[in-house]
């Protein structure tokens, strides 16, 4: 069985100022699965989309129509609240730092909030645990006794990861984990993540703007452009045979320091521009 | 991001100021004599003695008599009273029905939100003197009623406060992560919302605390709220205007009173608010760019002197040396990329060719030469006839670079008019042109920023920065926050315009291999220095410092 | 268009806040206890002589009855009138009005012309000693009560060095240089705590914006500081600036019934305090409603104007 299935979702952002009403289709008809143990990439441009996504995936945002199933529980089915049992099973790390961490809490607080929650975890048998969460994303326990405005980007990062890996959920959804960090850190943050994948039974949906990260990460690729899914396969495939016009945009659009490569990928977007409406 | 409230130490650092500390000292004091008036006071503030009006101050009355006879020391103790309990009286209102509602308004929202809002915006606009007269007409004069008004109105206040920082704060990623963890929603407002508003409704309550004691001094002065014989310091002012040319004094003693428990309140609510807000220090502070000490060696010069010369550029904030002895040259026509991770001193760097370095810093350099104009020791009047014209100047965050309030034309026109004196039309007409050239409708010119993407805007950005055909470009992380597609075309769009223009490039980034695919030459920095410049090429293939080894490992990741 | 149906909307708003307000005023006075039938006819009248007073009055009819009717009479423009003099309240309004107004706009006047270029001054020199010491100045000159000041100005301006007119208000019909004598002191009084209120909040709004990334640009591009303090940072800082106008705007008007006191002023403060200490309610009813119409009339108008400074309102 899969752990997460989505059918026709479609998903409308209604926004209202000044009494004007406006809608944006963020997500128009996506069709995507996980299996167990899978680690997916959902790869797009910057936009309401992909994030949008996430967040009904894990049940922040009503879905309009169509049908989203994570390890068994309805998700579309919800009524105002999830049930706590679901909140065990699927998890969200967020892309900004410097908002998904409560400043006001420890990380030591942060990370037992769910294993206070699901566990009943108190006290010692919390530190331990909390302890091992820290060593699995590569963080000393000692930090626990510090707030997130004393901690680095990067480090601020692996505490939401832990926050996530605290209730042993199916699913783990990272919404543009590495962006916001620079590139020594997005690397180090990255190779966490392909090691705690190796190592975990969690089935991982990394979204990201970055074909090349999803690439390295993981074992499927899904492209979304505009609301949809265009193209979907094995990460190298649709890496090194890009079909749809978007997902060679993408590829195309990959740093490269080798400058004969790099023209003629100049080229290639070039002609990719016109055909590829922008988002 | 800024240690919050729930820190502890919190009060330590508000207390940490001295007038901070003069106005708990005193409130302190203030509060013990109101609460000690029986012992304190000298004299019964209600009893007098004709015979004993208006004495002078004299050891048996501190501050002499008022027309009564009473010892005007006792009646201020008394008044003392009267004022903080009318301040406590508020206050509680305030607290007790302004925080609940506001809360569920900010929350919750939905029907609730929009109805207890409307009532909230009136009351809010209402003047609270107003209030307490309509209230008092009805009730006739007496502390408890009027109060009762101006606690109303107090709480409208705080409602309205509540509701804002609630809505703020719900918005916060953390929230649903909190919910994503399995939280319900009274853990997430008492766990979560709470600990983070409650700074700001700190600051807000001291406020109120000091405008319920103005608001109950005014109105015991006109006669609506505490009334003879009660000692309150609004009603011992009135009294005392009768006795002007015979005891001047017993005005100013009441008034004191009232002026020193008002500052004492502002002033501990204005230092909260600063120990949670960011200080402020103007962008408009401009120093020249000091000499280094000891001078720089001249340069051998070997063919056309480059376009962006630095050398020996330092910056201090204070004690410590955020770029040290910085020299990095870009040639006409070249792009030289300046990578290191966030924290390395680049953009501060950047930030120095121009002598934008923001107060505090102090920028120190042998020589800054932008197209051989040398800017060590320029007046800062005469190096902002150099920034714009002859160096150009692009920033990460393309939605923030631009005046929400202004056309994206009028925007572009002013360089045009300030540098090259072209009329606005015709600055309008050039912008026109520019947007068409970096691949934007030039029918948009009078469009606001904020109908533009973020790409289309990083794209204007670097016209706008071009347009008086400067020698130099620096461009600080122009592509970190957009994506891969939009990033690509940001930096094409940066190629073909060194090719048609053949203006120097600076380009900073943290990525190396965003700039690899781009510079002709990279340096690389580290902890406000650089460690190495080399050709592209050649610092692939042969890096010399560890440190680029580092960075080359995770970029080709 | 939209922004032509905003402006409609928020105007017409106007009306349920009007009516919301002089019903719950006119309720509120209603349940005074005191009866004006025995006010006017004293202890020795007799309960008949009673009853028929207040059927005079129109006393003996439900609230919402007489609510009507008064409103009936308020949108003509008949306000009632007060049960002793039997003038009638738009009258007494009227004849008081021009005071009030008088003392509101100079006050207002000394707060914008002193304050506004001390915060904006300040703001540019963030950090400095200039800008420390007017800060410091500012602090305490809010904390000033105007009653105290007014009170402290007539004591030495006027009764010992007799500089200014002591009591008489002058209308500026009768005389300018007389109405100027004798609404300088009361202005002064008003305006300098909110002068100082004006100068802190400018200087704080402007070095909020003077930290923003735009003007970092505008700096790049090659202003002058005068080219960004007059065409950039003014300009963003004006719409936030607004509401702290409307709200000065209030808070002087309030302060302007007590400064009356002070100076003995024939404002429509003292209308109302005359009113109250007599338990006559037309009056005070209309003052409440004027007084609370003019407040919200300028905030709507401030708020329109903030709208239209707004692009993303104005293209609506």
């Amino acid at each position: 069985m899969n752990v997460l299935d989505i059918r026709d979702l479609h998903v409308v952002y209604r926004t209202s100022a000044w009494g004007r009403r406006r809608e944006v289709r963020a997500v128009a008809g996506v069709d995507l699965s996980l299996g167990v143990a899978e680690t997916v990439g959902l790869v797009g441009a910057s936009g309401a989309g992909k994030s949008t996504l996430a967040k009904a995936i894990v049940h922040l945002v009503r879905a309009e129509r169509g049908r989203i199933t994570v390890g068994g529980f309805d998700v579309t089915g919800f009524g105002r609240r999830a049930p706590l049992e679901f909140r065990k099973t699927a998890q969200l790390v967020f892309q900004r730092t410097s908002s998904s961490l409560n400043p006001a809490m420890t990380v030591g607080e942060i990370v037992a909030e769910p294993l206070r929650l699901h566990f009943r975890l108190n006290g010692r048998d919390a530190s331990v645990r909390i302890a091992q969460l820290l060593d699995t994303v590569g963080l000393p326990a000692t930090l626990a006794a510090r707030r997130p405005h004393e901690l680095s980007v990067g480090q601020r990062q692996r505490v939401a990861i832990a926050r996530a890996l605290a209730t042993e959920p199916a699913l783990i959804v990272l919404d543009e984990p590495v962006s916001a960090l620079d590139a020594r850190t997005r690397g180090q943050v990255a190779a966490m993540l392909e090691d705690l994948q190796r190592r975990s039974a969690a089935a991982y949906l990394l979204i990201t703007h970055d074909i090349g990260l999803a690439r390295h990460l993981c074992g499927r690729i899904a492209v979304m452009h505009r609301g949809r899914v265009v193209e979907e396969g094995p990460a190298a495939l649709v890496c090194e045979q890009p079909r749809h016009p978007f997902t060679q945009l993408l590829v195309a659009s990959l740093p490269d320091a080798d400058p004969a490569r790099q023209r003629a990928a100049r080229e290639q977007r070039r002609r990719l521009a016109t055909e590829v409406a922008p988002a | 991001m800024t240690a919050p409230f729930a820190s502890p130490g919190w009060t330590r650092r508000v207390l940490h100021d001295r007038p901070a500390r003069v106005a708990a000292a005193f409130l302190v004091v203030l509060g013990l004599v109101a609460l000690f008036a029986p012992v304190l006071a000298t004299h019964d503030p209600q009893s007098g003695q004709l015979d004993d009006a208006l004495q002078e101050p004299s050891a048996e009355h501190w501050l002499g008599t008022d027309h009564l006879g009473r010892d005007e020391f006792s009646r201020l103790v008394y008044g003392a009273r009267i004022s903080l309990l009318a301040g406590v009286e508020v206050l509680g209102i305030a607290l007790l029905i302004g925080i609940p509602v506001g809360l569920m308004a900010g929350y919750r929202r939905g029907w609730f939100d929009r109805i207890g809002m409307r009532v909230v915006e009136v009351v809010v606009s209402l003047p609270a003197l107003v209030v307490a007269i309509a209230v008092v007409a009805a009730t006739g004069p007496g502390l408890g009623p009027s109060m009762l008004a101006i606690g109303f109105v107090a709480a409208t206040i705080m409602a309205r406060l509540t509701r804002a920082v609630v809505l703020a704060a719900r918005e916060e990623d953390y929230v649903d992560g909190a919910r994503v963890s399995g939280a319900r929603d009274r853990r997430i407002i008492v766990r979560h919302l709470l600990p983070n508003v409650a700074s700001a409704l700190v600051v807000q309550a001291t406020l109120l605390f000091a405008a319920a004691v103005l608001a109950e001094a005014a109105l015991s002065f006109l006669g609506l709220g505490a009334v003879p014989p009660q000692p309150s310091w609004g009603v011992m002012l009135n009294e005392a205007r009768a006795q002007f040319e015979e005891a001047p004094l017993l005005a100013v003693w009441p008034g004191l009173c009232i002026f020193l428990t008002v500052l004492a309140f502002n002033q501990l609510g204005d230092r909260t608010a600063d120990v949670f807000g960011r200080g402020g220090v103007a962008a408009l502070d401009a120093r020249p760019i000091d000499p280094a000490v000891p001078a720089a060696d001249p340069a051998p010069v070997s063919g056309s002197p480059p376009a962006l010369d630095l050398r020996r550029v330092s910056v201090t904030y204070g004690a410590s040396e955020v770029v040290s002895d910085v020299s990095v040259s870009v040639a006409g026509g070249e792009i030289v990329g300046l990578v290191g991770e966030s924290g390395a001193g680049k953009s501060t760097t950047a930030l120095a060719a121009l002598g934008l370095v923001p107060a505090p810093g102090r920028t120190r350099a042998g020589s800054i030469r932008v197209a051989g104009v040398e800017l060590v020791g320029m007046a800062p009047g005469e190096l902002r006839h150099v920034r714009g014209r002859r160096i150009g100047y692009v920033a990460q965050e393309p939605a923030a670079a631009l005046n929400p309030a202004y056309t994206v034309g009028h925007q572009f026109a002013e360089p045009l008019r300030w540098h090259l004196g072209r009329s606005r039309r015709q600055a309008r007409a050039e912008a026109g042109e520019w947007l068409e050239r970096v691949g934007i409708a030039p029918e948009r010119v009078g469009g606001y920023p904020h109908e533009f993407s973020g790409g289309e805007l990083q794209r204007i950005a670097l016209a706008m920065a071009l347009a008086c055909g400067p020698a130099v470009l620096v461009a600080d992380e122009p592509t970190t926050a957009l994506d891969a597609v939009v990033q690509a075309q940001v930096l094409d769009l940066v190629l073909d315009l060194r090719d048609e223009s053949g203006t120097a490039i600076l380009l900073i980034s943290h990525d190396l291999g965003v700039v690899a695919g781009v510079a002709d030459r990279v340096a690389v920095m580290r902890a406000g220095r650089i460690v190495e410049i080399q050709e592209t090429v050649a610092l692939f293939d042969r890096p010399q410092d560890p440190y680029t080894q580092q960075l080359l490992a995770v970029a080709g990741a | 268009m939209g922004m032509a149906r905003l402006v409609l909307w928020r105007v017409l708003a106007v009306v349920p806040i009007m009516l919301v307000v002089s019903f719950v005023t006119f309720v509120l006075l209603s349940t005074n206890p005191v009866d004006p039938a025995e006010q006017l006819l004293g202890p020795t009248a007799s309960e008949e002589q009673l009853e028929a007073k207040r059927h005079e009055l129109g006393l003996d009819e439900p609230v919402l009855v007489r609510y009507a009717d008064w409103l009936g009479g308020a949108v003509t423009g008949d306000l009632g009138q007060s049960i002793y003099t039997t003038t009638p309240v738009a009258t007494s309004i009227g004849d008081r009005a021009g005071v009030t107004l008088s003392l509101t706009v100079g006050g207002l006047i000394v707060a914008l012309v002193i304050g506004f270029p001390a915060g904006v001054s300040s703001a540019m020199r963030a950090g400095r000693p200039a800008d420390r010491l007017t800060m410091v100045a500012a602090t305490a000159g809010q904390a000033v009560p105007a009653f105290w000041l007014g009170t402290l100005l007539l004591l030495v301006f006027a009764v010992r060095w007799s500089i200014f007119n002591a009591v008489f208000y002058v209308p500026p019909s009768d005389s300018v240089t007389g109405w100027l004598k004798s609404i300088v002191l009361p202005c002064i009084a008003l305006g300098a705590s909110g002068a100082a209120w004006i100068a802190r909040q400018t200087r704080s709004e402007l070095v909020t914006v003077l930290q923003q990334d735009y003007i970092r640009t505008a700096l790049a591009k090659g202003a002058s500081r005068h080219q960004v303090l007059f065409g950039h940072a003014l300009r963003n800082a004006g719409g936030p600036l607004l509401t702290v106008v409307a709200l000065l705007v209030s808070a002087v008007l309030s302060a302007s019934f007590v400064i009356e006191a002070v100076f003995a002023l024939p404002g429509l403060g003292s209308l109302a305090l005359e009113s109250i200490n007599r338990n006559d309610p037309a009056p005070v009813l209309g003052f409440v409603v004027c007084v609370v119409f003019v407040v919200v009339i300028v905030n709507v108008l401030l708020d329109l104007i903030q709208g239209w400074l707004n692009p993303k309102v104005r293209a609506l």
